[in-house]
């Protein structure tokens, strides 16, 4: 009964089976062949006047590879001076859910996790997608040293869960010294963050589920994400990490430029919080030290719309055009933890992507089309037909 | 023949691996340690004072010489207490009254403007402590004035363990009268005998944790606990213990509880030092003074300021440093011994109260304070001697780097 499907299949797709090699189907109900006049595969590949085929909401043929046949009996859709670059990633967002995402009960909860607090038809989501960011990190907010665990969501009308728990989102901000509980000062935060730590450690094995999540994140299980804006609260956390051998990812960093060489060093990359047009030039070049540098960067933001800004600031003010396209999406993505399944467009990974008018770095390009695995949540191009 | 020429060479390739000597020349020096030199020479190599001397001191061939004709030479100052850079919310952690393990290194905001604005008036080093709206801050930290980050700036970690009587730690508190605390500040002490109850308290525990932690069997001692470690390290004599008392009766209690529980104290703040000037000098503590220029005021205590109370102090032979409670460095120390020479104290006694004895008292005099072979390169030019109203800090150098800027 297999030997015969197999033998219809391949028959009917016109293939010849090559031993035991799996076989792509080369037409498919859920397949949508996508042409455009540049697609950005990631920043190492991008390819002129050529197509992706996705099929059920994920990437299967890049330019060349699509096989002939399966150009011709798929539909298609045309952006003929079109970019097309994968959807943007928001690696720390609250999505709106504001006090869901504080439990403030306690500063040490690295066992919660946002993907508890998700409202999966929150409005931002919608807000989200139709700004081209297709996925987004839901993080604990920032009242808590211990915030918790971060989650990777896909975003839509309906939102979706990508990756259950992430990253561990530490914060030193000001808004976790609550007055009225532990910790009052950066102080008592150190010396949580040097008893607890110490504790992971020294707990191997451990079933405690809070200690499990820090030694995770430790030894490099899951990334440590630190919130910080002041340079007073990023010495802080570069202090500790090179005390207790901790190579965090910072958040936000809006006086990183102050400590560009140390970060360097101690950090594995910096999410950098929005720019606008009036931010000071010191600000606006810290993206370019940090490309300079070789130091992972990427944009989060709460309004959606000013990832794209922060982005194009940062190439106005010396950063290349490879890296902060990257920092919108595959840099994005690896810093959401889900890399593995967005963040480019090579095969195998969510048919995600934005379709632009001219470059997405240039803010008179307009954002003609969204997609999100394969599904047009935008498309002015065909409206009113 | 051939040896010695290579010895020349070998010589020769030894002295051009070595750091660069600095030669300050033609300066009044004050080493402190000893007496002042008209037209003197300081050598510096490699961070440190290679040499101290006369006109007849043999300058090194190929050394940078700075001509200081007609300037002063002092130590680096010492400002023996501050909160130098610390925002005051970070300095205190209000969680509990008792903290001793808290460091304020962590609260340290290296690189900010306070630590320019001191060393542009000739202090190279400092003592920050935690705040005082604890009755048991933590620990506080001895750093150089220069430097990018907290760690390289550091001299002396855990340097005091700051215990804090009077008012100051009870001030905002308020007592529990039932219902439901919603506040921190519904805590204890609420008043100076709170106060005093709290730090005995504190070290009677540490005594009793003391104690179980040498039980025969494992089970029956107490779990690790950092704040009673440092507790423990001061009842051994391993921690000195800095007392911020004011007014007279609290300079009383800050000797009697030390005598009580054998550890040793140095006064902090001594306002009205000159009221128990007996006691002080019985017990041989040593204190940091609080500004002379405030005279007392401006602290919760209402203790009343003596101009004389240094002389008398000099008097009655018990070593003080003088120090600027500053944390913004809106007070000069420079301008602090000004005042306490305006008021009768001598002028080698003001400068060991910004340089040696601070340096004593901090537990650093082995690298600090003085202009001595071997000592770190901390030294200011300045164009009049430092306590002259009309005196600049021309050159500050500190580990033999130029960091006046």
């Amino acid at each position: 009964m297999l030997l015969t499907t197999t033998f219809l299949t391949t028959a009917a797709f016109g293939m010849a089976p090559q031993g035991d090699e799996i076989q792509k189907p080369a037409v498919h109900k859920g397949s949508l062949l996508v042409e455009a006049k540049r697609i950005y595969i990631n920043k190492n590949r991008v390819l002129d006047n050529t197509a992706i085929l996705i099929r059920d909401g994920k990437v299967l043929y890049v330019g060349s590879e699509i096989p002939e046949d399966a150009k011709k009996n798929t539909p298609k859709v045309s952006f003929p001076n079109g970019t097309v670059v994968p959807g943007f990633v928001n690696p720390h967002t609250s999505l709106g859910h504001g006090a869901h995402l504080a439990e403030k009960i306690d500063t040490f909860t690295p066992e919660l996790q946002a993907s508890d607090a998700f409202d999966p038809f929150v409005p931002s989501l919608w807000q989200s997608a139709r700004a081209g960011v297709t996925t987004v990190g839901l993080a604990p907010s920032s009242t808590n040293a211990f915030a918790g665990q971060a989650t990777a969501v896909r975003t839509g009308k309906i939102g979706k869960i990508l990756v259950d728990s992430t990253y561990l989102k530490m914060s030193m901000v000001d808004a976790a010294f609550d007055q009225n509980r532990f910790p009052t000062s950066r102080m008592g935060a150190a010396d949580l963050l040097r008893t607890t730590f110490g504790e992971a450690r020294s707990a191997l094995g451990s079933t405690d589920d809070r200690l499990k999540v820090l030694l995770d994140a430790t030894s490099g299980g899951r990334q440590l994400v630190f919130h910080v804006r002041t340079e007073a609260e990023i010495q802080c956390v570069l202090d500790l990490s090179t005390e207790l051998s901790l190579k965090p990812l910072l958040v936000g960093c809006d006086e990183g430029y102050k400590r560009a060489e140390r970060i360097a060093k101690v950090c594995s990359g910096v999410v950098l919080a929005p720019m606008g047009f009036g931010a000071a030039k010191k600000r606006l070049t810290f993206p370019a030290t940090l490309e300079k540098l070789g130091v992972p960067f990427s944009f989060m933001a709460e309004r959606p719309e000013d990832l794209r800004i922060s982005a194009a600031l940062a190439v106005r003010h010396g950063a290349s055009v490879k890296m902060v396209l990257a920092a919108l999406t595959e840099t994005a993505a690896k810093h959401t933890e889900a890399a593995g399944l967005v963040g480019t467009l090579f095969e195998g990974k969510s048919a995600d992507f934005c379709v632009f008018s001219g470059s997405p770095l240039d803010l008179t390009s307009r954002l003609t089309a969204v997609y999100i695995a394969g599904i047009p949540v935008k498309n002015l191009t065909t409206k009113g037909k | 023949m051939k040896l010695a020429a290579f010895s020349l060479v070998a010589l020769a390739a030894l002295q051009a691996a070595l750091p660069a000597q600095t030669v300050f020349k033609g300066a009044k020096v004050y080493p402190v340690a000893s007496n002042p030199i008209e037209n003197g020479i300081v050598i510096v190599q490699g961070g440190k004072i290679i040499a101290v001397g006369d006109a007849k001191t043999s300058i090194p061939e190929g050394a940078k010489i700075i001509d200081c004709t007609g300037k002063i030479i002092t130590p680096g100052l010492i400002d023996a207490g501050t909160q130098l850079s610390v925002n005051r919310k970070h300095a205190n952690e209000q969680f509990e009254e008792v903290t001793p393990h808290m460091r304020v290194l962590d609260a340290v905001e290296a690189g900010h403007k306070a630590f320019d604005r001191v060393r542009h008036a000739g202090v190279t080093t400092v003592q920050i402590n935690p705040g005082n709206r604890n009755v048991i801050g933590g620990l506080g930290a001895v750093l150089k004035t220069a430097s990018e980050t907290a760690a390289d700036m550091l001299v002396k970690d855990n340097s005091a363990l700051r215990v804090t009587l009077g008012r100051e730690p009870g001030s905002g508190n308020m007592a529990i009268r039932g219902g439901t605390p919603s506040s921190i500040y519904y805590r204890r002490p609420t008043t100076r005998m709170g106060t005093v109850w709290t730090v005995r308290k504190a070290f009677y525990d540490a005594m009793s944790y003391r104690d179980q932690k040498t039980l025969p069997d494992p089970k029956d001692r107490p779990p690790v606990s950092p704040g009673m470690e440092v507790l423990v390290k001061v009842l051994e004599g391993n921690l000195m213990v800095h007392t911020t008392a004011r007014a007279e009766q609290d300079i009383r209690t800050a000797l009697r509880i030390a005598k009580e529980f054998g550890y040793k104290t140095v006064i902090q703040g001594g306002v009205e030092t000159w009221r128990v000037i007996d006691e002080v000098a019985e017990a041989q503590a040593k204190v940091i003074f609080s500004p002379p220029s405030l005279n007392g005021a401006g602290n919760m205590d209402g203790a009343e300021g003596r101009y004389h109370t240094l002389n008398m102090m000099a008097e009655r032979g018990i070593p003080f440093a003088i120090q600027t409670e500053s944390s913004l460095g809106e007070r000069s120390l420079a301008h602090e011994g000004m005042v306490a020479m305006r008021n009768g104290l001598s002028f080698d006694k003001t400068l060991a109260a910004v340089t040696l004895v601070p340096a004593q008292v901090l537990g650093v005099s082995d690298r600090l304070g003085t202009l001595e072979k071997g000592k770190d390169a901390d030294l200011v030019v300045w164009s009049d001697l430092p306590f002259d109203a009309a005196a600049r800090a021309e050159m500050v150098f500190i580990n033999g780097k130029d960091v006046t800027k």
